[in-house]
């Protein structure tokens, strides 16, 4: 698991970390809503200095989607 | 925020306060467009400050909307503000006595001012803020409101309207903030503008005069200098600014 990840996504959806998993989605978490995934794409753009295209907003529907799309853009654990 | 070489675009910048707000946005160097449903006056605006790029817009109409946000993002490839200016005067009572009896206020005016002044206000910033989204742009809502917010008598539609705007603009700022998108509101007291004088008489405006403690209107020029005020403190956002001469309603 990514540190960085994990710690950035528990800040946001207000969880320990160690409730952050690759298995949490978005569709099984109360908190991240429509809302909180704007939020989470304009931090995820800012903290690891990056640019998400449209696909990879609508892919990002889980913490490992999210890591893989992270990933494919060169950013590492 | 700084203006120069801002991508601004405001609602109904051809008369009253949206002129004098049109005027000081060219003089700080903003690229400005406006929208308003005046085409004499637009064409006039035009030829008076050269630069400023007009739309004929009716600000009810989302795909008239849609198209005007459409057209001045593809010319500037981003839009840095928003000014919801554009908006209509309208005073009558609930109910009142009429020649043939009991009138009530009727449902075609009330829809009218709502539909300008507060949906107006809804289908420009959604537009204007999806394309914030879409650049992640880091931009600024002004909505013009009214003191008549809190519930003015013999306004029923208006009060209403600029409540909602209001409203709005606390709500919006708590959903775009994270975004880095401010939403702020000023709300003028009443000013010497052109749809003042046509709505109320000088009698009504004597009345008006005497129970602002400065004893007089408020000028188009202070209330453009509020809108100017707010879109440099980068950290007002979320609330509306009163700017009524001490006058409560
Ligand atoms: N004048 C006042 O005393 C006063 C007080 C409080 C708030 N306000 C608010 O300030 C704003 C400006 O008021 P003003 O007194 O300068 O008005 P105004 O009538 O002098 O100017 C309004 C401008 O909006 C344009 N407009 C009207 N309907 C439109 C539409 N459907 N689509 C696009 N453009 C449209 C008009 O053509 C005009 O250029 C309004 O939102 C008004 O409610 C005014």
């Amino acid at each position: 698991m990514n540190d960085k990840l994990n710690t950035l996504m528990a800040d946001l959806l207000r969880m320990d970390s160690s409730q952050v998993n690759d298995e949490l989605t978005m569709a099984e978490s109360d908190v991240w809503d429509s809302l909180k995934h704007m939020e989470l794409i304009v931090t995820l753009e800012d903290e690891f200095d990056l640019e998400l295209s449209p696909e990879d907003i609508i892919n990002m529907m889980s913490v490992k989607a999210i890591r893989e799309v992270l990933e494919r853009k060169g950013i590492k654990n | 925020m700084n203006l120069e070489k801002k991508s601004v675009l405001l609602t109904g910048g051809v008369a009253g306060i949206g002129r004098e707000i049109a005027q000081k946005l060219m003089e700080r160097g903003a690229c400005l467009a406006v929208a308003d449903i005046n085409p004499s006056g637009l064409e006039q605006l035009a030829a008076e400050l050269p630069g400023c790029v007009t739309y004929l817009c009716d600000i009810s109409d989302p795909t008239q909307v849609d198209e005007c946000v459409e057209r001045w993002f593809e010319k500037q490839g981003h839009i840095d503000i928003l000014i919801n200016n554009a908006g209509i005067l309208f005073n009558k009572p609930l109910v009142r006595f009429g020649p043939g009896g009991v009138e009530k206020h009727d449902a075609a005016s009330w829809q009218k001012v709502i539909d300008v002044n507060l949906s107006g206000t809804f289908y420009m910033t959604s537009s204007v803020a999806a394309k914030m989204l879409q650049k992640r742009t880091r931009g600024l809502i002004v909505n013009i409101s009214s003191i008549s917010a809190a519930g003015n008598r013999g306004q029923s539609a208006y009060s209403a309207a600029k409540a909602g705007v209001n409203a709005l603009t606390a709500t919006w700022a708590k959903e775009l903030g994270v975004m880095g998108i401010r939403v702020v509101g000023i709300a003028p007291g009443y000013s010497d503008t052109p749809s003042t004088h046509k709505v109320l008489s000088e009698d009504m405006l004597r009345q008006i005069k005497s129970e602002v403690p400065l004893r007089r209107l408020g000028r188009a020029e202070e209330i453009a200098n509020g809108v100017m005020a707010v879109i440099e403190n980068d950290f007002f956002n979320g609330k509306v600014l009163a700017l009524d001469g001490g006058m409560v309603i």
